[in-house]
């Protein structure tokens, strides 16, 4: 009698040993895209000016606001919005006059892009205008010479 | 008394040499090689789209192949697209390929381990839409 429930009890092992076996095995895959955004254009240049249609001059007895901006291309992530930090305006400083003079100027941004990015490969540009205005009230009795100033223009994710 | 048991013990082993003849002929058909182990998930690391590279993600899983001078060889298959595989998008039909390879790793015959890794090509994920994407892979072994 005892040697059939042992029988048994080893093909119930033998059974169950096999259950674990297979010739196949699922395994799941993921990744993730994370959203970023970054600028393609290195050191753009916004020349304020309101004489001609380019370079950086401004006629101080003229009544017309001194204008200028800058296209600076970025790309995002596809469908990712992208968000923009810029300054609402930057001290100008006329670095080689007497007593390095400054001159405000105010600072707009359009994103003509105006929508979620297309992908960061070549090709997938959108573009960020930066404007920056400087209004007769402040350069009619500015001080001759070239003014500059740095702005940082950031853009997240 | 001792007949009964006796004619028990003689059924006993008729079972015996059925178990044994039904394993013997399911041996001509059975696999030679099976997974041990079942697998891990294979994740890749975040894909950053702006500084797009070739990355890889692997798991390791057990392989029995008896004999042991078996090689398996390796089949992959996904539940979006075999050919090429590709994870697919949480919520929108937007994909990106991978390709998977096996490497053997250490251990023979009934106790080895092998490989499994997949690998994204930063250009396959460059304009890829953001979010998660998953697959369901299936590797199979043969003989």
């Amino acid at each position: 009698m005892v040697r059939p429930a042992l029988l048994v009890v080893a093909l119930v092992a033998c059974l169950a040993g096999e259950t674990h076996a297979s010739a196949n095995v699922a395994v799941s895959v993921n990744a993730t895209v994370v959203p970023v955004c970054k600028f393609f254009t290195a050191a753009p240049v916004v020349n304020i000016r309101n004489v001609g249609s380019s370079g950086r001059n401004i006629d101080p007895s003229s009544a017309v606001t001194a204008t200028g901006n800058a296209a600076i291309t970025y790309r995002c992530t596809n469908q990712t919005m992208p968000t923009f930090i810029v300054p609402a305006a930057v001290t100008l400083t006329c670095g080689g006059c007497p007593g390095t003079p400054t001159m405000p100027a105010t600072i707009t941004s359009t994103n003509n892009g105006a929508g979620r990015g297309l992908g960061t490969g070549g090709g997938r540009n959108r573009t960020l205008t930066v404007t920056g205005q400087i209004t007769p009230a402040v350069f009619q009795n500015a001080r001759a010479g070239a003014y500059t100033g740095t702005m940082t223009v950031t853009v997240t994710p | 008394m001792n007949a009964p048991t006796r004619s028990l013990y003689c059924l006993g082993l008729r079972c015996l040499a059925a178990a044994v003849a039904l394993a013997a002929s399911a041996g001509v058909h059975a696999q030679n090689c099976t997974f041990r182990t079942a697998g891990s998930p294979i994740s890749f690391p975040s894909l950053d789209p702006s500084a797009p590279s070739t990355v890889t993600a692997s798991m390791n899983v057990g392989v029995r192949c008896l004999p042991a001078s078996l090689s398996p060889t390796w089949g992959f298959s996904g539940a979006n697209g075999s050919a090429p595989l590709r994870m697919k998008h949480a919520t929108q039909n937007a994909y990106i390929p991978y390709t998977i390879t096996a490497t053997f790793v250490s251990g023979s015959g009934a106790n080895e381990t092998w490989r499994i890794t997949g690998t994204l090509l930063g250009a396959n994920y460059v304009n890829a839409r953001v979010g998660a994407y998953s697959d369901i892979l299936t590797a199979t072994v043969t003989p």
